[in-house]
């Protein structure tokens, strides 16, 4: 994004993770390379051919609004209000107006629990039993909404969805805005919460999930030679961008700059990627273009890497076709925290800006025989890595790719 | 139903979906204004008493004001059954 005279700059992070509630416990848990996923304890997954999941446990949504106001918010919403409020808050005091400030969520499932119960409750089967709450608290812009309401922000809000890309064309897009002059400030994230029967169950059919229901913790396995798919996460992470102007000017702390967005589709399949990850490899080549760097300049890569075999082999054969020769790192935080859909591609978005501070690749949790079809360079040890721009891909089903480059400043 | 079984309901109701301390739910409590209650909040009140009571008309609680008020108008909606 350094085309444009307007630079965006990241000056706060939040998150809910099952790896932590705070970016640096975040961090800690990611270097440790140890998965999160766990037996799920909230529901009878009897039945269901999967029984586990990565979790966010104790979500501490009381404080941060009254027990009335968490009561009209789905999980999803909750997630992303505390996330984005921890943003906001590491921020610090905006100057810009309200009016100049907006809001970009990400989510697939929008608000499924209540969807859920609402239609699957009461005595009419083909009516379900919804309340005057359910389409409020169901509808996808929810966490548009109750951030917006929250923190008084008038300008822009709006919901993006394209599956597990939606975290980072939220990013993506709410940068856009800060470049063309549209915002001076946009907390930008993703949030999910679908871990739910029926979408477990709907997910396990269409054999994408890892049915490792012997160790859960070995389940997700990015690039590894024994992957059997992905593990089903939850969780929300907001980043706040806004224009270097407006940061310098009140002298705020500056994480990274946003230097690159790119957002491609395969045009190709309702679930399966491109040949070859052409798509894919074009989203990064327009990310490269957009942030005026070259492939070798790129220090890290943090991969999609959901841990389904067909995944990880294309988005592997999209990398060595973007960057070849110079075998740049590739990691895999879903290793650790599983696959958290929308918010994925957030999270994984504060993931890259911690790493580009620390000068480090996290390791992708359970990589013991790197897949030799997958011929890129897998970080399985913490590795590192020169001070220099980061790679974050994101890959959603129905073919749509978004890649963020983040640059330190 | 008796008269206090009607006003039972009401208030238990209005603690539940307001989410107030149900000493407060008093007949003379404003909704609105002591107790905070919305639109929302009183589309979830007509629910609940509906799911207990059967069908109310649509403008049912409109013009309420207090607990008190919905306590009169659910004494005269079920009149023919208490």
């Amino acid at each position: 994004m350094s085309q444009s005279a307007v630079r965006v700059a990241v000056t706060g992070l939040g998150v809910r993770t099952p790896a932590g509630a705070h970016p640096k416990e975040l961090w800690d848990t990611l270097l440790a390379g140890r998965s999160t996923a766990r037996a799920i304890t909230s529901f009878d997954t009897e039945g269901l051919g999967v029984g586990f999941a990565c979790q966010v446990e104790g979500l501490d949504v009381e404080a941060y609004v009254s027990a009335k106001q968490a009561s009209r918010l789905d999980r999803m919403s909750q997630l992303a209000l505390c996330a984005a409020t921890d943003a906001l808050c590491d921020a610090g005091a905006l100057r810009a107006p309200a009016e100049r400030r907006g809001v970009v969520t990400g989510t697939c499932f929008g608000g499924r629990t209540t969807d859920e119960a609402a239609m699957l409750g009461g005595r009419h089967l083909e009516r379900g039993a919804p309340g005057p709450l359910t389409v409020p608290m169901a509808m996808h812009n929810s966490a548009a909404a109750a951030i917006s309401i929250h923190h008084g922000l008038r300008g822009p809000s709006l919901s993006v969805e394209t599956a597990c890309a939606s975290g980072s064309h939220a990013i993506g897009e709410a940068g856009r805005m800060v470049r063309g002059g549209f915002a001076d400030v946009v907390v930008a994230g993703g949030a999910e919460a679908c871990i739910t029967p029926a979408v477990l169950l709907g997910f396990r059919r269409c054999q994408v999930l890892s049915q490792r229901n012997e160790a859960p913790e070995r389940a997700s396995r990015p690039f590894d030679r024994d992957r059997d798919g992905f593990v089903l996460a939850e969780g929300a992470a907001f980043v706040v961008l806004e224009s270097f102007e407006h940061a310098v000017r009140r002298g705020a702390h500056v994480y990274a700059e946003l230097t690159g967005y790119g957002s491609t589709s395969d045009g190709h399949h309702l679930t399966a990627p491109s040949p070859e990850g052409e798509g894919a490899a074009r989203c990064m080549r327009a990310a490269l273009a957009d942030a005026g760097l070259a492939a070798e300049e790129i220090v890290h890569v943090s991969a999609h890497g959901t841990g389904t075999p067909l995944n990880d082999l294309t988005e592997a054969q999209a990398i060595d076709r973007v960057f070849g020769a110079a075998r740049v790192p590739v990691t895999s935080v879903k290793g650790v925290i599983g696959h958290a859909i929308a918010a994925a591609g957030a999270i994984e978005a504060v993931a890259a800006v911690l790493g580009l501070r620390a000068r480090a690749v996290p390791p992708t949790a359970n990589l013991d025989h790197v897949d030799p079809r997958c011929d890129v360079d897998v970080v399985g040890r913490v590795r590192s890595v020169p001070s220099g721009p980061v790679l974050s891909n994101s890959f959603g089903f129905g073919g749509h790719n978004a890649t963020l480059i983040f640059s330190p400043c | 139903m008796t008269e206090d079984d009607i006003a039972t309901v009401v208030r238990e109701h209005c603690a539940q979906i307001l989410k107030v301390d149900p000493a407060r739910v008093t007949g003379d409590a404003l909704l609105r204004e002591d107790l905070e209650a919305d639109s929302l909040d009183l589309a979830e009140l007509h629910v609940a008493l509906e799911e207990k009571w059967g069908p109310l008309p649509r403008e049912t609680l409109t013009d309420v004001r207090s607990v008190g008020d919905v306590i009169a108008k659910a004494r005269v909606l079920l009149g023919g059954s208490v």
